[in-house]
């Protein structure tokens, strides 16, 4: 126990804590592995590696001129392999190198504080890769380890790394209830505060675009995730009336069809009367990076939605870079534009000059038969029907210019974005205004829960015909073609369904299956209550608790916290209140020597029962006679081998009646 | 800056005036357990804000929830803090006496009647005082020595203790002040002024052979008395009658040296002092009987290490 007579500042980091240190940094770093290129994590592991072999071997500090070479080497690698060092990948992969190296100059108390603030740094940002409910589990690892790693460096020489841990896990846990309300009521500011960087780790999901090229919802298909899930407010519609209404194309341009510019800002928004009962749904959709807000064909209202564009559909205030929740009212029987204004209709019937030949020809041949647009459309419906179309993932390519024509008279196999371009492409040749609508058929109902879920492998694309007095109409040419596509979903209307992901195969619900629904709904909780809680929602549960504003929010905020930590407090308190004696005999024996001590006359620490009494009898004489009893029947109690039951009730009921009298 | 020095000078002669003094048990009352973040606890704070801009930017959920539970851990650890200093005990102060010019050393006994451990305690005290990190709790008490270097003769108290404490998360410094009135005794430098044979002339019972370390000459038997040194039992003379026989040399037969402040007239007063606990440092180093003679106290001729602590006591109090 020789003293080391050193502040905690000056103290040396033992070889002990150097790896226990490195393995925290690897723990901390470790998922980061899923997203960094190989030659960083072999780098940063490298590193790591020789940090616990120079301490295991006892060597010193490396030189700072080889500390210096290698962070020059460091930057340079990462500028070299990203060609920036401030995305988001590159900057993590600094992050961990730059830790990783700082490890190796790890001595003294302040490089230890560093080295842990880096790893919080670290530890938040796996969370840009990945919210999933793993990771929240990382989160609760994560943060219990650095916040030990925190104790353990204050708590003194003689701490066993058990009593830092459970500090650390008490801590965390007392600290739950300021954390939640802070999770709640801080407030939360909408969008990015400088924007997102191009290599943001979200952008590996795909979803609908705002152009469609052939095999572009293919490929869309493929994917098994999760685009959103839905909940009815009432029953659900039939499978027939399943269109979730994504980005309307209005513009055809070398084979591919796309929003337009500015999304179509030069037409009016649509305008849409509702002719029957109207649905409402609770959405909660994945991070797509586009402004679109999916909802049910045709959608009324959208609450969190910051405009309707011509098309129909609603756009968020900015784009969807992380999970949101909305509400929207949708009518399965409406009219959509009864009136099309000059600019929509030149819009709808613009095609390029050139290119399709063939198919230009067929639908002047149908329109010169029957001018009627009702008629045009059947006659287009029955050319899809009865041409021996099909359907299938894995289409053979189409060139660029003539696709439709490639598609229509040679190829004759599609996927729902060939059928839809075909059929629009031929509607604004025999002059019918038509346009391509993308966004996604079907939904599959979770075996657990009330919910639906509908994936990229849902998604669809499908056309809409301007008629005079029923206004925009849906004709799903797909479903000419491929009729269960519609009622039964892609699995049963396709060939090829080796190629679908898992979940949308269907696979005879086997128990895997079962297991991934199982999954699905504890997932669909943690989006639906956890990931989508953001400005929109804030705002709604400011508004239902009659918060008016932030500066309310920030009072009463600020009013939980204190008042949370006062209960810790007050737990601490208790806590640490001085034990209670557990012998009566004891406690009787200190209630008169606190008492006595009022009188003025204090027990000494180590003086005997016996001493004191003495020292008491001389100063009050009148106490004498029941003070000596009282002491010798104490120590008696105390030391003697056995005392007997009696003896110590006698005492203590001795010890109680004693009241010294009050002086004056 | 010229109204803020002498304001937290003020601050701090308030806190010196309100910490707990008396004899030791010294409780830390919660009331005067000051706190504030230490450079680790802003360093932490930084973190915390840069975190929380991150995660508005990215509007990352999993982000805010590790912003809000560190910083919420950041709160609780506060309070923690707090209740780790509070109600500590500091049970015992006590100090061997030293030679002016040594370093006196208090060593400290702190104590919980709390049942959780209390960890990471510092004691610190005086200017140059250092301490260790301690946990005690009702089983265990924590002890720390407190060096506080001497300079003249006399009491020397126990300078105001700081007791501080960084845990559990070092984001707080929390700390407090306690002024146990324990004092240890400075005996006065012994300092030879007057040369190898100053032992010789100090005696006036005219016995004047110089007397040397290691050169007692023998003289005798006689009988064990009550104060003699056991050192100079002679044991084997001892084993052929029943009494315990004292070996005697020319320079221990009592009384054999007086040592008298009034004969050192050439010195100044501290150097008396001085040269007199020189006297009985070594006349105590070789077993011999003394006398020192004060003046207006006296106290021998005996010989042991009560009589030496007596004389160098008078010396110190002088």
């Amino acid at each position: 126990m020789a003293a080391t007579g050193t502040t905690h500042t000056a103290r040396l980091v033992s070889r002990g804590e150097r790896l226990a240190l490195t393995a925290l940094v690897a723990v901390i770093c470790g998922p980061h592995i899923l997203h960094l290129p190989f030659w960083v994590s072999f780098a940063a592991a490298a590193l790591l590696a020789w940090n616990v072999l120079r301490t295991l071997l006892g060597q010193a500090t490396p030189h700072g001129l080889l500390r210096a070479l290698l962070t020059i080497a460091g930057v340079s690698a990462v500028f070299l392999g990203f060609g920036h060092i401030n995305g988001q990948t590159a900057g993590v992969a600094l992050l961990v190198l730059m830790l990783a190296l700082k490890l190796s100059e790890t001595q003294r108390y302040r490089d230890v504080v560093i080295v842990l603030a880096l790893c919080c740094f670290v530890l938040v940002t796996q969370f840009l890769f990945s919210q999933s409910l793993g990771m929240a589990l990382y989160l609760i690892g994560g943060s219990w380890l650095i916040v030990a790693a925190f104790v353990h460096l204050h708590a003194g020489d003689d701490a066993p790394p058990s009593a830092s841990a459970a500090e650390s896990a008490r801590l965390l846990a007392l600290a739950i209830p300021v954390a939640a309300a802070l999770f709640v009521l801080f407030p939360r500011l909408p969008g990015p505060l400088w924007g997102l960087p191009a290599d943001n780790g979200n952008t590996a999901r795909t979803g609908l675009s705002d152009t469609m090229s052939p095999g572009a919802i293919a490929d869309l298909a493929r994917s098994g995730a999760v685009a959103f899930r839905v909940r009815f407010d009432g029953p659900a519609p039939p499978p027939a009336l399943r269109y979730w209404r994504g980005p309307v194309l209005w513009d055809y341009d070398h084979g591919t069809w796309h929003t337009g510019p500015g999304v179509a800002r030069d037409i009016a928004p649509a305008s849409v009367h509702a002719d029957g009962p109207t649905i409402r749904t609770d959405i909660t959709l994945a991070p797509s990076h586009k402004r679109w807000l999916i909802a049910l064909d045709m959608p009324l209202a959208v609450d969190t939605a910051h405009r309707r564009t011509a098309g129909g559909n609603w756009v968020a205030p900015r784009p969807i870079d992380q999970r949101v929740r909305y509400i929207a009212r949708s009518a399965t029987q409406y009219t959509l534009d009864a009136k099309l204004t000059p600019a929509a209709r030149q819009r709808a019937l613009a095609l390029p000059a050139t290119g399709n030949p063939r198919a230009r020809a067929l639908a002047h041949r149908w329109a010169q038969q029957d001018p009627g647009a009702r008629a045009v459309v059947h006659s287009a419906l029955d050319f899809l029907r009865r041409g021996g179309f099909s359907y299938t993932l894995n289409p053979p390519r189409t060139s660029r210019d003539n696709s439709v024509d490639d598609f229509l008279f040679t190829t004759r196999a599609g996927f729902c974005e060939h059928f839809a371009g075909a059929f629009t492409f031929l509607m604004r040749a025999a002059g019918v205004p038509a346009r391509v609508v993308t966004g996604y058929q079907g939904a599959e109902h979770a075996s657990l829960g009330d919910y639906w879920i509908v994936r990229d492998s849902d998604a669809h694309a499908w056309s809409e015909v301007w008629l005079a007095g029923a206004g925009w109409v849906r004709v799903d040419p797909t479903a000419a073609a491929a009729p269960k596509r519609i009622v039964d979903g892609i699995n049963a209307a396709i060939a090829d369904t080796g190629d679908l992901p898992y979940m949308a195969g269907g696979h005879g619900r086997d128990a895997w299956y079962r297991a991934r629904m199982l999954w699905d709904a504890v997932d669909a909780g943690w989006n639906r209550w956890f990931l989508a809680y953001g400005p929109d929602l804030q705002q709604r549960l400011f508004a239902a608790l009659g918060i008016a504003g932030f500066g309310t929010a920030i009072a009463i905020l600020t009013g939980l916290v204190v008042g949370l930590l006062m209960l810790v407090s007050l737990w601490l308190a208790w806590r640490m209140r001085v034990a209670r004696e557990p012998d009566p005999a004891v406690r009787a024996w200190q209630g008169v020597c606190r008492r006595l001590a009022r009188r003025g006359i204090a027990r000494r620490t180590g003086e005997t029962p016996a001493h004191y009494a003495e020292r008491v009898a001389a100063r009050h004489p009148a106490l004498a006679r029941a003070i000596t009893d009282l002491a010798a029947r104490y120590s008696r109690l105390r030391y003697a081998s056995t005392p007997g039951p009696a003896e110590r009730r006698d005492f203590i009921r001795r010890a109680r009646r004693f009241h010294p009298p009050r002086r004056g | 800056m010229a109204l803020g020095i002498p304001l937290t000078h003020r601050i701090d002669a308030a806190i010196r005036r309100r910490a707990p003094s008396g004899p030791p048990p010294l409780r830390i009352p919660a009331r005067r357990v000051y706190i504030l973040p230490s450079a680790t606890g802003a360093l932490f704070g930084v973190l915390l804000v840069v975190m929380l801009v991150g995660a508005t930017n990215y509007g990352n959920n999993l982000a805010f929830t590790l912003t809000f539970w560190l910083a919420a851990a950041a709160l609780v650890s506060m309070h923690r803090a707090h209740r780790n200093l509070a109600g500590v005990e500091l049970t015992d102060v006590r100090a061997a006496p030293v030679f002016a010019g040594e370093t006196a050393c208090f060593d400290i006994e702190l104590a919980s009647h709390a049942r959780p451990v209390r960890r990471g305690l510092y004691v610190a005290g005086g200017a140059t005082g250092i301490g260790r990190a301690l946990a005690v709790d009702r089983e265990r008490a924590g002890h720390a020595s407190i060096e506080v270097p001497t300079h003249g003769r006399g009491r020397l108290s126990c300078p105001r203790l700081t007791l501080s404490s960084r845990y559990p998360m070092g984001l707080f410094r929390c700390w407090s002040h306690a002024a146990p009135s324990a004092r240890v005794l400075v005996y006065p430098a012994p300092i030879d002024r007057l040369g190898s044979a100053s032992m010789a002339q100090a005696g006036d019972d005219g016995h004047a052979e110089p007397v040397r370390a290691g050169e007692a000459l023998f003289a005798g038997h006689r009988r064990f008395q009550t104060g003699d040194s056991r050192r100079r039992i002679d044991w084997k003379a001892s084993a052929r009658t029943d009494d315990l026989i004292i070996t005697e040399h020319h320079d221990s037969r009592a009384p054999s040296h007086w040592f008298d402040y009034a004969t050192l007239d050439a010195l100044a007063p501290e150097a008396r002092l001085s040269q007199l606990a020189y006297w009985v440092v070594e006349a105590d180093r070789h077993g011999a009987v003394y006398g020192l003679r004060l003046p207006r106290q006296t106290l021998g001729p005996a010989t042991g290490p009560a009589h030496r602590r007596d004389c160098l006591e008078a010396l110190a109090l002088f």
